[in-house]
């Protein structure tokens, strides 16, 4: 059996330009885990659950179910690319701040939901919140905390005024 | 995984898209907008993939009372769109809103719905009962009524064919919609789902649709339980009357959600529901 050909990518990955190999029937998910970007998570591959959630192009997206070639030319962000250990993202700093991951394993995709969220809604209501967070399959929390924590994100931003 | 693709291509115009639909051999190549899970069956021979996100296909225009969708556009983008918010008593986004996760949404296109006949999720059966049409474009462009383009469990009239938009006519005047779904959670996979539209003229039915999604093989309409409430003054138990008509009528499918029974039996409360609350909203 042939092995489908490989294709040359050029995407911006996290704000800086990267040129990547992929298979042309190779998702996006297995290409950026297999790239080094372990923040985007396999837990169903059949975007489920929303463990694999990246940005692309701006759009909260689900890896598992784009080919990596889809995402010629484009702008991908991964939970990697949200903030710094030494400079977090303010929802980096709720969940921790209000103990909203258990496993940890939902995190990383409720990040990229939740991000979206804050920069098309910055004064969401509770249930927006969890309308949001509707793709984000969690088996630890009850949504509880991830909930409060993005309530806490967004309170601090428009305190600080911020727009990510 | 999907060993047979030989080429990937992302065209630049229309016309090169439907080349490459239409390359032999026939049915090598599958159209796509960016998503792939419904299209799972269809890619697993498919020799050529060809992408058709980049071909400005995304558009959301109101026309005359009516709406166009460009057949790329993403189903979060029904959903926060404010003419689809209005149309027809928000019954688009209300089947938009049938895949629950913002996240899937963001990521699936109407044409990934209309092209593998998806009646799991509710915007196909919204579209039917919208009267909708698709605007294709294969050796030549034709208009297709949504009616003829489904023809069997995950397969529709289109041979070869670009879907570059769908259309859907200005509704009647003061037309009521309604969505009643029954499943596990509000945020599942439909065991079944009726939806009723419903138009009066001077205190009597004057259109009337009544669609059916989720457990069935395609989306369908019930023109003939429809034929039998028009000019009549509505009421609870003629409401009651045509959902039991509508239960008799439809073959659901059984699987791991819900068996054939299970979905019969909620058939008819679903279509009760759904008439009486189509009326209210016009009341």
């Amino acid at each position: 059996m042939k092995t489908p050909p490989r294709i040359t990518l050029d995407v911006t990955l996290n704000g800086a330009p990267r040129t990547v190999e992929a298979g042309i029937n190779e998702t996006l998910f297995d290409l950026l885990r297999r790239i080094g970007h372990v923040g985007v998570k396999n837990g169903c591959l059949t975007g489920d659950c929303g463990a694999c959630a990246i940005e692309l192009n701006g759009r909260p997206i689900l890896s598992c179910c784009i080919l990596a070639a889809h995402a010629q030319g484009s702008e991908i962000v991964t939970p990697e690319g949200l903030g710094r250990p030494d400079a977090l993202d303010p929802l980096q700093e709720a969940f921790l701040d209000t103990g909203a991951v258990q496993c940890g394993y939902c995190t990383p995709g409720m990040l990229i939901a939740a991000r979206h969220l804050l920069r098309t809604t910055p004064d969401p209501s509770d249930a927006e919140i969890r309308d949001a967070l509707a793709g984000n399959l969690c088996r630890c929390t009850g949504y509880v905390k991830p909930v409060e924590a993005v309530r806490l994100a967004a309170k601090r931003q428009r305190r600080r005024g911020k727009r990510k | 995984m999907l060993e047979h693709l030989e080429e990937y291509i992302i065209p630049e115009t229309v016309a090169e898209a439907v080349r490459l639909l239409r390359r032999r051999p026939v049915g090598s190549a599958v159209a796509i907008t960016g998503d792939i899970d419904h299209h799972w069956w269809r890619l697993q021979r498919a020799r050529r993939i060809v992408d058709t996100s980049r071909l400005g296909l995304d558009q959301i225009k109101t026309a005359q009372g009516g709406l166009r969708l460009g057949a790329a556009t993403l189903l979060e983008d029904i959903v926060q769109s404010k003419p689809c918010q209005r149309f027809a008593g928000g019954l688009l986004v209300a089947g938009a809103r049938g895949l629950a996760s913002p996240l899937k949404r963001h990521s699936t296109s109407l044409a990934s719905m209309i092209i593998n006949a998806v009646p799991t999720v509710d915007i196909t059966a919204a579209l039917l009962l919208l009267d909708a049409c698709v605007k294709v474009q294969g050796q030549r462009r034709r208009t297709v009524a949504m009616d003829d383009l489904f023809v069997g469990k995950g397969r529709t009239a289109l041979d070869r064919e670009l879907l570059l938009e769908v259309a859907l006519p200005k509704p009647p005047p003061r037309f009521g919609t309604a969505l009643e779904r029954h499943a596990l959670t509000p945020s599942d996979t439909p065991m079944l789902t009726v939806i009723a539209g419903l138009a009066l003229t001077r205190g009597r039915i004057a259109d009337v649709r009544l669609a059916v999604g989720g457990g069935v093989k395609v989306p369908l309409r019930l023109p003939a339980v429809e034929r039998n409430l028009v000019g009549k003054a509505p009421s609870a138990p003629m409401f009651a009357e045509a959902a039991a008509a509508l239960a008799k009528a439809i073959k659901p499918i059984s699987d791991s959600r819900a068996s054939v029974d299970h979905r019969r039996a909620v058939a008819e409360p679903l279509a009760r529901r759904a008439l009486a609350r189509a009326l209210e909203s016009i009341r």
